[in-house]
C-alpha cells in the first residue's frame, strides 16, 4: 500500500470513531521524511515519539502534549504510525494507552479533558490514601503495543511482536498487522459495546504481508490470525 | 478630529491641567498622553509626564517637574535619551541609522514666573510659538508608526509569509495586503488600555474589538508603573492563558526590556484545577476556606451551575467575615459575561481600596448561563443594603470607568451586522429571542441609524456606521462575496460540498490550512457532525484534525491539516474563512438565546468570510433570516421591542438548566399525548372537568393567528 492509502486508512478511522461519538480529539496524519524510512504518523510528533507509556506520568505527559493520533472519550489513547521505504511497509507502532482513571461521560462533553484528567487523578489519590471514597479510583491498566520492525529481528527479539506491562514482553506475533488487525483487537476486546454496535469496526478490511513468525517463536506462545 | 487625552498617571496634576488647556485651544490633531509610557534606561525608569503624537508638531515630551533645581537641561537630555533609546528600536521610525523624525522635549511651566531664560522651557502663553516654530511636522504613515510604538504595540502580530500567494487577487493576496497594516491602537482602545480609575472599571466591547489586548496592555502598563502591586489577570477560557501569557510578555518587554515578575503580575484562571491555583483557589485558601474541587462541586451543585455554586459557598463564608482578606491591588477580567455576579462580589471584597477592578466583557457571546447584570448589582451590597458600586463615570477629564469599544477589527461590518441579526432573532418567524436592555447600547457598538427611531415600540433601520470598522475591509474585500447560506438534503450532501469549497480555498484562492475553520454547532453532537466532513476531506486527500469541543490551552490550528472544532474550543480562536456546519440547529424554541449565541460566536470567529451550511428543513427559516438583512444590503430593520415585549421574551427564552429543559421536554410529549387521544376518540374533550375546558378555551387566544 503506498503512504496516500495507508494514511486515509487511517483518517478514516477517526472519522469513524467521530461518528460513534468516541473520539475527542485527533491530530492528522502526515509524512515525516527520515531517510530512508517515511513516517506515516501523528502531526506534532518530536522525532520518533513516545513509546506509548510506562506509567501515569507518561500518560499525562502525552495528553498535555497532544501526542497521540486520537484520544478517545474515555481517555485512552491511540497511536498509529507507519514506517515505509517507497511502497513496502518496514515498520509499524500501533499503541492503545488505556486512561488511568474513570471518566463520565458528560464531563468529558463539557469540560476541558485534560483538566478532567488531572481533576481525577487528583480526587483518586486523595480517595485512595485516604480511603473511604465510593467513586474515583485509579485503574490499573497496562498500555498495548504492537510493533513491526523487519530490520530489528534476532533471537528473542522477534520481527513482530505484542508487548504489554513491561518492555521485556515480546509475544511474537504472526507478522506485520495491518491497521484493521489493529483496530479489531483494540475493540472486540477492549470497546465490546461499541464493536457490537458498529458494523464497520467489525469488517475493517484485513491486509496480510509476509509471514515473519521463526519455528522456534512457534514452539512458544504466539499470536497467530489465519486468513 | 480633536485632540484625544489619554489618562495614564498624573504625577502633577496641577501642571498637567494646565497643559491640557493650554494645548486645548490650539488642537493638533494626535493624542496627547499623560504618564505614558514608561521608558527603561539602564536600572532605571524614566517616567514621561505628558507625551503629544500629532501630524503638525511630530513627537513632543513634555517635562513637568517645578522649575525650581536648575537641572532642566539635564532632566531634559535624560528624557530625550530613555526615548531615542526606545523608538530608534523600531524600524520603521529609522532612515538609514537615524530617527526619521526630531523629538522633541521641552519643560512646561504652567505660570510666567517660573519661566528661566532657557527656550526650552515654555509657558501656557509660548507654548504655541514653541510649536510652531520648533517641531516640524510629519506624515500620517509615520505618526501611525510612532503610535504604535509608544503604545507598544509593535510585536502584536508577526507577519505570515504566505508563501502561496501568486496572483493579485486572489483570496490569498487580499489577507495579505490586510496583514500587513501596522498595528495601532484606536482612541477607544487607548483609553481602556492606558486609563485605570480610582475604581471599578468596565470595558464592553465587541467580539474581536480587542478586548484582550486591551486587557494585556493594561497589565502590563500598571505593572511596570507599580511594580509593588500585586495584580490579578483571570480569565474563564483556558485557551487565553497562552495569549495573555504572550502578550503581557512582549507589551512588559516594550515598556521596560524584561520579563514581568509573575509573582506580583498574577495570570490565574478563575476556578484552577487540582495542578492549577486559580484565583478562586487563592482567595479561597487566603480566607482559610478549603477551596472544593470539581468531582465535588459536581456532585452538590449540578454540572450546569457548578461555578455559581461553589462561589455562593465562599462567599457566604467572606460575608460572614469581619474582614475577609484584601490580597489585590489592581484585578483585571475577562470574558466576565461567562462568570457568575457571585465571583465579582468575592473579587470585590478582595481587591484592596480603591477597588480597581477592571471587567471587559461582550453581551452576545454569552455561552453560559449567565446574564450580565448592571454594576449597581454585579458587586452586591453592603450591610446596610447599599450597593457597593452606583454608577460608572464617563468623565472628560479622569480616567473613565465605563467604555465601549466599538469598533471591531476581526469581522467585516457586513459579517457582523448578520452575526447579530441571527443571534438576536430579529427576523425571526415568531419573535425576537433576545435583545439588549437597551436598545442604545447598538450606537455604542458601532451601529448608525438610518431611518426611524430608536424608540421602545418604534420601527428603525440601522447599519454599521463607516467609523466602526478598519477602512481595509472595504478596500480589499468584496462585500458581495463575504458571507452566504448555503442548504442541504443531508448532511453527506453538506459534506461534500464543504470538503469540495476547502479544496478550492486551498488550491485557487491560494489560501493556507490554518486559514480556514470548520465549526459544528451542537456541542453535544459535536462529534457526529464532524465525522462526515473528516471523511469528505479524507475522500480527497486533505488531512484534517478534530480540534475537540470543550476549550482548551492549545494551539487550534496544525501546519498542513483543517482544524475542525466545536464552540466551545474555538472561542478566542479567528480564522479567515469560517464554515459554520449544521446552522439549523440554531433554529429551535428550545434554548434558543443559547443556540443563537452559539451561532453568533461561530460567525464572529471570521475575519473575511463566513459561509453558513446547514439542512433542510430546518435550516430554511435561517436562511431566510440571512437573506432578509443580504437584501436589505446589511442593514437590520425591525421593530424595537417595548419593555413589555422584552420581559416577555426573556421569560421565553432566558437559557435554563438542564433539567429545566428536560421537563418542558417532556411536558411537550406529554401534551402531544393527550391531543392525540383526543382526536383518536380515546378522551373526549367535552367530558373533562369544566375548568380544564375553561382553560384550554383561553389558550385558544393565546395562540393567535396560524
Amino acid at each position: 500500500m503506498t503512504g496516500r492509502r495507508l494514511r486515509r486508512e487511517i483518517h478514516e478511522l477517526v472519522a469513524v470513531l467521530a461518528d460513534i461519538g468516541l473520539l475527542v480529539r485527533s491530530n492528522a496524519t502526515v509524512f515525516v521524511h527520515q531517510n530512508p524510512i517515511t513516517w506515516i504518523t501523528w502531526a506534532r510528533q518530536r522525532g520518533r515519539g513516545p513509546r506509548g507509556a510506562d506509567n501515569v506520568s507518561q500518560y499525562r505527559r502525552i495528553i498535555r502534549d497532544n501526542e497521540f493520533t486520537c484520544l478517545l472519550a474515555d481517555g485512552g489513547i491511540l497511536q498509529i504510525s507507519f514506517g515505509i521505504r517507497g511502497r513496502d511497509i518496514e515498520k509499524h507502532r500501533f499503541v492503545w494507552i488505556p486512561s488511568p482513571v474513570q471518566l463520565d461521560i458528560q464531563d468529558v462533553q463539557t469540560r476541558n479533558i485534560v483538566d478532567l484528567i488531572e481533576d481525577e487523578l487528583y480526587s483518586a489519590s486523595i480517595g485512595i490514601t485516604e480511603g473511604g471514597r465510593d467513586r474515583s479510583d485509579l485503574l490499573l491498566a497496562s498500555a498495548v503495543r504492537f510493533d513491526y520492525d523487519h530490520a530489528s529481528a534476532r533471537d528473542g527479539h522477534p520481527a513482530c511482536h505484542l508487548t504489554f506491562n513491561r518492555h521485556s514482553c515480546r509475544i511474537p506475533v504472526f507478522g506485520p498487522l495491518s491497521l484493521g488487525h489493529f483496530i479489531r483487537f483494540v475493540f472486540r476486546h477492549f470497546y465490546p459495546t461499541q464493536w457490537g454496535d458498529t458494523e464497520r469496526l467489525r469488517n475493517w478490511r484485513l491486509r496480510f504481508g509476509p509471514r515473519l513468525v521463526t519455528r522456534a517463536e512457534e514452539l512458544e506462545i504466539f499470536l497467530d490470525c489465519r486468513q | 478630529m480633536a485632540m484625544q487625552v489619554v489618562f495614564g498617571t498624573k504625577r502633577n496634576p496641577l501642571a498637567t491641567d494646565a497643559l491640557i488647556d493650554a494645548l486645548q485651544p490650539i488642537n493638533p490633531k494626535g493624542t496627547l498622553y499623560i504618564g505614558y509610557p514608561i521608558v527603561a534606561v539602564a536600572d532605571d525608569n524614566i517616567f514621561v509626564d505628558a507625551l503629544l503624537t500629532c501630524e503638525e508638531y511630530g513627537l513632543v515630551a513634555f517635562d513637568l517637574e517645578p522649575v525650581v533645581h536648575n537641572d532642566v537641561t539635564q532632566r531634559q537630555d535624560n528624557l530625550y535619551a530613555a526615548l531615542l533609546q526606545r523608538l530608534i528600536s523600531f524600524r520603521p521610525l529609522r532612515t538609514g541609522r537615524t530617527l526619521s523624525f526630531h523629538i522633541n522635549v521641552v519643560t512646561f511651566a504652567p505660570s510666567e514666573d517660573d519661566e528661566s531664560d532657557d527656550p526650552r522651557v515654555v509657558s501656557a502663553s509660548t507654548l504655541g510659538n514653541f510649536l510652531t516654530n520648533e517641531c516640524l511636522s510629519i506624515s500620517p504613515d509615520l505618526l501611525t508608526a510612532i503610535d504604535s510604538s509608544v503604545q507598544r504595540v509593535t510585536t502584536i502580530k508577526p507577519l505570515r509569509r504566505r508563501s502561496r500567494v501568486r496572483r493579485s487577487n486572489s483570496k490569498g493576496a487580499a489577507l495579505r495586503k490586510i496583514e500587513a497594516k501596522i498595528a495601532t491602537l484606536d482612541q477607544w482602545q487607548k483609553t481602556a488600555a492606558i486609563e485605570t480609575p480610582e475604581g471599578p472599571q468596565r470595558i464592553r466591547g465587541l467580539a474581536g474589538s480587542g478586548k484582550t489586548i486591551v486587557l494585556a496592555l493594561k497589565a502590563a502598563y500598571l505593572h511596570t508603573q507599580h511594580p509593588e502591586w500585586t495584580i490579578a489577570v483571570t480569565f474563564h477560557t483556558r485557551s487565553l492563558y497562552q495569549q495573555f501569557t504572550d502578550l503581557i510578555t512582549r507589551f512588559t518587554f516594550e515598556h521596560i526590556g524584561d520579563h514581568p515578575d509573575w509573582k506580583r503580575l498574577r495570570l490565574l484562571h478563575t476556578w484552577g484545577s487540582a495542578t492549577k491555583p486559580g484565583l478562586y483557589s487563592e482567595i479561597a485558601i487566603a480566607n482559610n476556606v478549603r477551596p472544593l474541587a470539581f468531582a465535588e462541586s459536581k456532585a452538590r451543585f449540578g454540572s450546569a451551575q457548578v461555578f455559581k455554586g461553589v462561589c455562593s459557598e465562599l462567599l457566604k463564608e467572606l460575608n460572614s467575615y469581619q474582614a475577609p482578606a484584601e490580597l489585590y491591588d489592581a484585578v483585571l477580567i475577562d470574558e466576565a459575561q461567562d462568570l457568575p455576579q457571585e465571583f465579582f462580589e468575592i473579587i470585590f471584597l478582595s481587591t484592596k481600596e480603591p477597588k480597581r477592578i477592571a471587567f471587559a466583557y461582550d453581551e452576545l457571546q454569552n455561552l453560559g448561563s449567565y446574564v450580565m447584570v448592571p454594576p449597581d448589582e454585579l458587586f452586591g451590597s453592603d450591610t446596610a443594603g447599599n450597593p457597593r458600586v452606583h454608577d460608572l463615570q464617563r468623565s472628560e477629564t479622569e480616567a473613565r470607568q465605563d467604555i465601549v469599544l466599538p469598533v471591531c477589527y476581526r469581522n467585516t461590518p457586513w459579517t457582523l451586522t448578520v452575526a447579530h441579526a441571527l443571534g438576536f432573532g430579529l427576523h425571526r418567524n415568531g419573535g425576537m429571542v433576545q435583545f439588549f436592555d437597551d436598545p442604545n447600547l447598538l450606537l455604542e457598538v458601532g451601529y448608525e441609524i438610518t431611518s426611524g427611531r430608536l424608540a421602545s415600540g418604534e420601527q428603525v433601520e440601522l447599519r454599521r456606521s463607516s467609523s466602526s470598522a478598519p477602512s481595509y475591509f472595504d478596500r480589499f474585500l468584496n462585500r458581495r462575496e463575504i458571507i452566504r447560506e448555503v442548504m442541504f438534503d443531508t448532511n453527506i450532501t453538506q459534506a461534500e460540498w464543504v470538503a469540495e469549497q476547502v479544496s478550492r480555498n486551498l488550491d485557487q484562492d491560494e489560501l493556507e490550512h490554518r486559514d480556514i475553520l470548520i465549526i459544528v454547532t451542537d456541542p453535544i453532537r459535536a462529534q457526529k457532525q464532524a465525522s462526515p466532513i473528516m471523511r469528505a476531506l479524507n475522500r480527497r486527500d486533505i488531512p484534517s484534525h478534530l480540534a475537540g469541543v470543550t476549550s482548551s490551552v492549545d494551539e487550534l490550528f496544525q501546519e498542513d491539516s483543517i482544524a475542525i472544532s466545536g464552540i466551545y474550543r474555538a472561542k478566542g480562536h479567528e480564522a479567515a474563512v469560517v464554515y459554520v456546519v449544521d446552522c439549523q440547529y440554531a433554529n429551535s424554541n428550545l434554548e434558543a438565546g443559547k443556540r443563537r449565541n452559539i451561532l453568533f460566536t461561530a460567525i464572529t470567529r471570521s475575519r473575511a468570510w463566513v459561509i453558513l451550511c446547514g439542512v433542510r428543513p430546518r435550516m430554511q427559516a435561517i436562511s431566510a433570516e440571512v437573506n432578509t438583512v443580504l437584501n436589505n444590503d446589511y442593514r437590520l430593520s425591525f421593530s424595537v421591542p417595548t419593555d413589555e415585549q422584552l420581559a416577555r421574551i426573556r421569560r421565553i427564552h432566558r437559557d435554563r438548566s438542564r433539567r429545566e429543559v428536560e421537563e418542558v421536554i417532556q411536558a411537550t410529549v406529554g401534551l402531544r399525548q393527550v391531543i392525540e387521544k383526543i382526536r383518536r376518540g380515546d378522551l373526549d374533550i367535552q367530558n373533562l372537568p369544566r375548568d380544564l375546558r375553561d382553560q384550554l378555551r383561553d389558550l385558544k387566544d393565546l395562540l393567535g393567528d396560524r
